[in-house]
C-alpha cells in the first residue's frame, strides 16, 4: 500500500457533503415551529411554498437544459383555479385543492412544453427561456384585466382550508402540512433525478445533440420533467393560495417567476437542496432588510447586489461554497464497485 | 460475404455554392471494413454525415439493412442499428466513464423501465465488459473529461459499439494519438468485425490499410475509385490525385 | 407624544422615517410605535393603522397616517378612553397588497391590536381585510371613499359611497346643462362599481353616456379617448381615472382644448391634493363630491384644520377628504364612542355591537352616523368647484344615506 494507492481510494470514496446538508435542513424544519412564534411559523411556511417552486424551476434547468422564466405561469394559474373554487363554489377541503391543483400545473405545463418543445427541429435554450416568460406575462395581463377573477385586485379567499369540518388555519398545522408536501416534492424530485431516467438528464443537459445519436427522443424527455416540475409549481400555488388568503395576477407573472430562477442560481442548481438554501437566504435578507427603515426604500437593490456578488464570484451558488463539484455530478450507475448491493449516489 | 448492408446511391448534397457531395455511389457489405478516403475538403465527412443523420442528403438515397433511411432521424436510425462516433469526441465530460457507457447502453429501454432503475444491476456486468474491452476498466469511476485524449477516443468507441449496432461509423477515430494509441485502437477494433461492420474516415493511410478491407477514395465530391486495399494501392488514378495534391 | 417642534419646520418637509423619530416614533421591528405618556392599569388601547407610508399610495398614506397621530393625539391629550390612552401601532402596506398581507398579520399577531383602521384602495382593503377581519378576527374601519358593496361583519366603511357621491352631484351637473357624459375609467372596481350608480343617476335624472371606457391602470397613452371625447360632444367628463395614468389623462384632455369649448369634468376623488396631482390649468372648473373641503363654513372643521397645522406645520400632508382621512378622524372617534357605551370593553363583539349605533356630533364636514345594520355612515356631502386651486362648495346635502348593504 503506498501513497498512490490511499490517495486513489480516497478519491473514489469523497466525503459527500449534500446529505449532511439535507438532514440539517429537515432537522431544522421539523423543529422550528415549537422555537418560534406562530407569527414567524407563518412566515417560514410561505418560504416552504416557494422552495417548492424553486425546486420546480431546478427540475427544468438546473437537470434538464429547459431555461423557463414562467414557472410562476403554473404555480398563479393553479392558485387563481383554487381561488375560484373558494370563492364561487364554496369548495376548500384540502383533500381535493392538492391533486386539483397538481392537475392544473401539470395540464398547463403539459400544452406549454407540448408548443415549445416538441416539434420538427430542436428548440434552442433562448426560444424555450422567451416562450415561457411570455406565456408568464400574457397570463398576468389577462388575468390583470378580467374582472370575474378580481381584475388587478386579484381575490381574498375568506374561508379557511378545510378538512371535512375541520378548519386549517395558517400555523403550526399549516405549516407541517406544507413540510409534508415539500417532502414529497423533494424525495420524488430526487428518485427522478437519480434514477437512470435522471442519467439520461444528466446527459441531456451536456450534450443534447450526442443523445439523440444514441436512440433518446430527447424532446419526450423534456417534455416530461417540464410537466413533472409544473405539477410541482401547481401544488406550490394551491396551497399558497390557501395559506395568504389572497391571490393576484403578481402571483403569476414575470416577478415570481424570475425569483424562482433567483432562488435556484443563488442557492446553487442541479442539486435539488440548492434551490432551498436560496429561498431561505433570499427571503431571510428580504425580510430582515425590509424592516430596517433606513434603507427601507433601497432593500430590493442592496439584495440585488447580495445576489450579483454571489453567482458572480461563484456560478455554483451558495451550496458551492461547501459542496464538491465531483460531489454535485454524482454517480448513477452502480459504479466500478458495483455488483454487489449498489445504490445510485449523486448530487440530488 | 455479399450483403449488401449499406447501399448509396447518387448521394448529393450542396452548401450553398459548394456542391460537397456530386453523385456518390458507395456499398458497404456486412462484416467488412470500409474505408473511406481521400483528400481535404473531398466530401468524406460529409457523406459519413449524410449515412449518420447529422444532415439529410439533398438527393439520392440512402439504404441501411433494406431500408430506406435517407430522412430519418439520427435517433431512429440508432434504433435500426445504425452507430456513429463523432469527430470531435464528444463523450459527456461531466460523467464518469461508468455513467457514459451506461448512458450508452440503456439506450433503448422504455421511460418507465428508465424511471424505475430497473436495469442498473444487469446491465452493470456489460458495461465493466466493455470497459474492460477497451482498457478502460480501472478509470471506470474517473470522470470522462479527465481521460486522455486517445483513453477519450477509446470511449466514444465503446459507447458506440455499446448499442450492438450492425454498422457502426467512425469519423478520424485516431485524430490525434500517438503511434502506439494507434496500434491500440486497431486491436480494439478488430473483434467487432464479426457481428459489425464499419465505415470509417481516415486521414491516417497506414492505419487505414492495415484494418479495412475495402475503400473507397472521393474527390472533390464523387468517387475516384474503389475496391479492395490491393487493388487502391495499384490505382494510377488514386496516385495521380495523391501526388499531384498536397 | 411628543408635539412637533419649530424644529421641524427649519428642517423643511421631512417625510416617512426621519419625520416620524423627530416626532417621537419609535423604531420596533419594522413597525412603528406611538407610545402614550402615560400608563394605565390594564396598559393602552392598541390601536393599529395599516396604511400606504411608501409606494404610488403614499400621499394620501402619510395623511391618513398624520391624521391618525393627531386624532389620538386630541384624545389622549383629554385624558384617553375612559382613562385609558391609545397606543398608535403603524405597519406600512406599501401600496402592495401582496406584502400587505404579511405585514398586517403582523400587526395583529405580533402587536395583537385591538383594532385597524386602514387601507386606501379597494385591492388593498380586499387583500388585508381577510388577515384582519377572518384570520385575526379583529375589528377593521376602513377610511376611504371606496365602490361600495362591502358587507363583511366587523368591517365598517367610514367614506362616502357611490350613494353619497352620486345623489347631489350629476343631477346638479344635469340641471346646469350636462347632457352627455363620458366616462374614462382605470379598470379595476372602483370605478366599475361606482359608474353603475353614475349611469343609473344619470339616466334617471335624463342625461345620456357617451361611452363607457376602462384603461389598465398605468396606462398613459389617451389619444384615442381624448379625440372621442371632443369629437362626439361630450359635456360632461366623469373621469375615474388614477395616478399614474391621471396625470396623462387630464393633460391630454386639456391640450385638446376640451376645457375650452366648454366642456366641464368631475373627479370624485378630488381635494385640496389635486393640485400636486394635476396643474392648476388643468384643475380649474372641475368638479368634485366629497364628505369636506377646506372651504366648508364650519367652525369645528376650521378649528380642526388649525390645530391639525400647529402639529404639522408646512406638511404636504393636507387633512383632507380625498385621501381618506376625514374617514379616518370619524373611524377613530367612533370607535372612542363605541368603547365609552361598551364602558371600557375592548372585546370584538361588544364593541361592534356599540359601533353599529354610534354617532359622532362633528367632524370634518360635520357630524357622523352608523346606520345600523349596514356597516357604513350617513355624513354630509358637498360640491366642490376649483377656482385658481382652491375648491368653492357650490351646493351641499345633510346627512346623506350610503345606502349599501340591505338596509334602506
Amino acid at each position: 500500500m503506498n501513497a498512490l494507492d490511499g490517495a486513489a481510494r480516497s478519491a473514489r470514496r469523497p466525503l459527500r457533503v449534500i446529505p449532511l446538508v439535507e438532514l440539517i435542513l429537515l432537522a431544522v424544519l421539523l423543529f422550528l415551529p415549537l422555537f418560534v412564534s406562530d407569527f414567524h411559523t407563518i412566515i417560514v411556511t410561505r418560504m416552504l411554498l416557494l422552495c417548492m417552486l424553486a425546486i420546480s424551476f431546478d427540475l427544468c434547468w438546473g437537470f434538464s437544459g429547459i431555461m423557463t422564466f414562467g414557472q410562476a405561469l403554473f404555480f398563479g394559474m393553479a392558485g387563481y383555479v383554487i381561488a375560484l373554487l373558494a370563492n364561487k363554489a364554496g369548495f376548500v377541503q384540502i383533500w381535493g385543492i392538492v391533486p386539483i391543483g397538481m392537475m392544473v400545473g401539470l395540464v398547463v405545463s403539459f400544452f406549454i412544453g407540448w408548443f415549445l418543445l416538441l416539434g420538427k427541429r430542436t428548440p434552442t435554450i433562448i426560444f424555450v427561456a422567451l416562450g415561457t416568460l411570455t406565456a408568464s406575462y400574457a397570463a398576468e395581463r389577462m388575468v390583470a384585466g378580467w374582472q370575474w377573477v378580481g381584475a388587478g385586485n386579484g381575490m381574498s379567499i375568506w374561508d379557511f382550508l378545510r378538512f371535512g369540518s375541520f378548519e386549517i388555519e395558517p400555523g403550526q398545522l399549516f405549516y407541517y402540512i406544507v413540510l409534508g408536501f415539500l417532502l414529497i416534492a423533494y424525495l420524488g424530485s430526487r428518485w427522478l433525478v437519480r434514477s437512470q431516467f435522471g442519467l439520461v438528464l444528466a446527459g441531456m443537459r451536456q450534450n443534447e445533440e450526442r443523445l439523440a445519436f444514441f436512440g433518446y427522443r430527447v424532446q419526450a424527455f423534456k417534455a416530461l420533467v417540464f410537466s413533472f416540475a409544473g405539477m410541482i409549481a401547481g401544488l406550490s400555488g394551491s396551497l399558497y393560495a390557501h395559506h395568504e388568503g389572497f391571490i393576484g395576477p403578481g402571483s403569476m407573472g414575470i416577478g415570481l417567476s424570475t425569483f424562482a430562477v433567483l432562488y435556484a442560481l443563488f442557492g446553487g442548481v442541479g442539486t435539488l437542496i440548492g434551490p432551498l438554501l436560496g429561498v431561505f437566504a433570499i427571503e431571510t435578507i428580504a425580510f430582515t432588510l425590509s424592516d430596517q427603515d433606513v434603507i427601507k426604500n433601497y432593500w430590493p437593490v442592496i439584495l440585488g447586489i447580495i445576489m450579483l456578488v454571489v453567482v458572480a464570484y461563484k456560478p455554483a451558488g451558495l451550496l458551492g461554497f461547501v459542496v464538491s463539484e465531483r460531489e454535485r455530478i454524482g454517480t448513477y450507475g452502480l459504479g466500478s464497485g458495483g455488483g454487489g448491493k449498489g445504490r445510485g449516489r449523486g448530487s440530488a | 460475404m455479399g450483403v449488401a448492408l449499406l447501399e448509396v446511391r447518387g448521394v448529393t448534397k450542396t452548401f450553398g455554392a459548394l456542391r460537397a457531395l456530386d453523385g456518390v455511389d458507395v456499398t458497404v457489405e456486412a462484416g467488412t471494413f470500409h474505408g473511406l478516403i481521400g483528400p481535404n475538403g473531398s466530401g468524406k465527412s460529409t457523406l459519413l454525415k449524410a449515412i449518420a443523420g447529422a444532415h439529410f442528403a439533398d438527393g439520392g438515397s440512402i439504404t441501411f439493412d433494406g431500408s430506406e433511411i435517407t430522412r430519418t432521424r439520427p435517433a431512429d436510425r440508432s434504433r435500426q442499428g445504425l452507430s456513429l462516433k463523432f469527430q470531435i469526441t464528444a463523450v459527456l465530460p461531466e460523467l464518469s466513464v461508468y455513467d457514459n457507457v451506461l448512458l450508452s447502453l440503456q439506450a433503448h429501454q422504455s421511460i418507465w423501465t428508465l424511471l424505475r432503475s430497473q436495469s442498473k444491476h444487469q446491465l452493470h456486468g456489460e458495461v465493466m465488459d466493455a470497459l474492460e474491452r477497451f482498457r478502460l476498466a480501472d478509470k471506470a469511476d474517473a470522470l470522462a473529461e479527465e481521460l486522455s485524449h486517445g483513453e477519450q477516443q477509446w470511449l466514444e468507441i465503446a459507447m458506440s459499439l455499446t448499442q450492438e449496432p450492425k454498422l457502426l461509423l467512425l469519423d478520424e477515430p485516431t485524430g490525434g494519438m500517438s503511434s502506439e494509441e494507434r496500434r491500440v485502437t486497431g486491436e480494439l477494433l478488430e473483434p467487432i468485425r464479426a457481428h459489425c461492420a464499419l465505415v470509417i474516415v481516415e486521414h491516417d493511410l497506414d492505419f487505414i490499410k492495415d484494418i479495412c478491407d475495402h475503400l473507397t477514395v472521393l474527390d472533390s465530391g464523387k468517387v475516384l475509385d474503389d475496391g479492395t486495399v490491393e487493388e487502391i494501392e495499384r490505382s494510377q488514378k488514386v496516385q495521380e490525385v495523391y501526388t499531384t495534391r498536397v | 407624544m411628543s408635539r412637533q417642534t419649530n424644529g421641524l419646520s427649519r428642517r423643511g418637509f421631512l417625510t416617512g422615517a426621519s419625520a416620524l423619530t423627530a416626532a417621537g416614533w419609535a423604531a420596533s421591528g419594522g413597525l412603528w410605535v406611538l407610545k402614550p405618556e402615560w400608563a394605565h392599569a390594564q396598559g393602552p388601547i392598541k390601536m393599529g393603522i395599516a396604511t400606504d407610508i411608501t409606494g404610488a399610495i403614499a400621499p394620501g398614506g402619510n395623511s391618513n397616517w398624520q391624521v391618525a397621530q393627531f386624532t389620538v393625539k386630541k384624545i389622549n391629550d383629554s385624558g384617553g378612553i375612559l382613562g385609558r390612552p391609545i397606543e398608535l401601532i403603524l405597519e406600512d402596506t406599501a401600496s402592495d397588497p401582496g406584502v400587505a398581507v404579511g405585514n398586517v398579520r403582523r400587526l395583529i399577531q405580533q402587536s395583537e391590536v385591538d383594532v385597524v383602521m386602514g387601507g386606501i384602495t379597494s385591492a388593498m382593503r380586499e387583500a388585508i381585510k381577510n388577515p384582519i377581519v377572518r384570520r385575526g378576527k379583529t375589528l377593521y374601519l376602513y377610511p376611504q371613499l371606496y365602490e361600495g358593496q362591502e358587507c363583511t361583519p366587523f368591517l365598517w366603511c367610514t367614506g362616502p359611497t357611490p350613494a353619497q357621491q352620486c345623489a347631489d352631484l350629476l343631477p346638479y351637473l344635469i340641471k346646469n346643462g350636462a347632457k352627455r357624459f363620458a366616462m374614462p375609467s382605470a379598470n379595476y372596481i372602483w370605478p366599475q362599481l361606482l359608474n353603475t350608480w353614475a349611469r343609473r343617476v344619470i339616466e334617471e335624472n335624463g342625461g345620456e353616456i357617451v361611452f363607457e371606457e376602462y384603461y389598465p391602470l398605468d396606462q398613459l397613452e389617451y389619444s384615442a379617448t381624448v379625440a372621442k371625447i371632443m369629437n362626439e360632444d361630450v359635456d360632461h367628463v366623469f373621469n375615474t381615472v388614477i395616478p399614474p395614468g391621471l396625470q396623462a389623462f387630464t393633460k391630454q384632455l386639456y391640450e385638446a382644448g376640451f376645457q375650452d369649448k366648454g366642456g366641464t369634468s368631475s373627479c370624485v376623488y378630488f381635494d385640496e391634493n389635486a393640485v400636486n396631482y394635476v396643474p392648476e390649468r388643468e384643475l380649474e372648473g372641475v368638479y368634485s363630491c366629497l364628505d369636506w373641503f377646506h372651504t366648508v363654513d364650519d367652525p369645528f372643521s376650521k378649528q380642526l384644520l388649525v390645530e391639525y397645522a400647529e402639529m404639522f406645520p408646512d406638511t404636504k400632508y393636507l387633512f383632507s377628504a380625498g385621501t381618506g382621512s376625514t374617514g379616518m378622524y370619524r373611524a377613530i372617534k367612533l370607535y372612542e364612542q363605541s368603547v365609552i357605551t361598551t364602558n371600557g370593553d375592548l372585546a370584538r363583539d361588544a364593541v361592534a355591537a356599540a359601533l353599529d349605533s354610534a354617532s359622532i356630533p362633528e367632524g370634518p364636514g360635520g357630524p357622523a352616523k352608523v346606520v345600523p345594520g349596514s356597516g357604513h355612515v350617513a355624513m354630509n356631502m358637498y360640491i366642490g368647484r376649483a377656482n385658481n386651486g382652491v375648491w368653492d362648495i357650490i351646493d351641499e346635502a345633510k346627512m346623506v344615506d350610503p345606502d349599501e348593504c340591505g338596509e334602506t
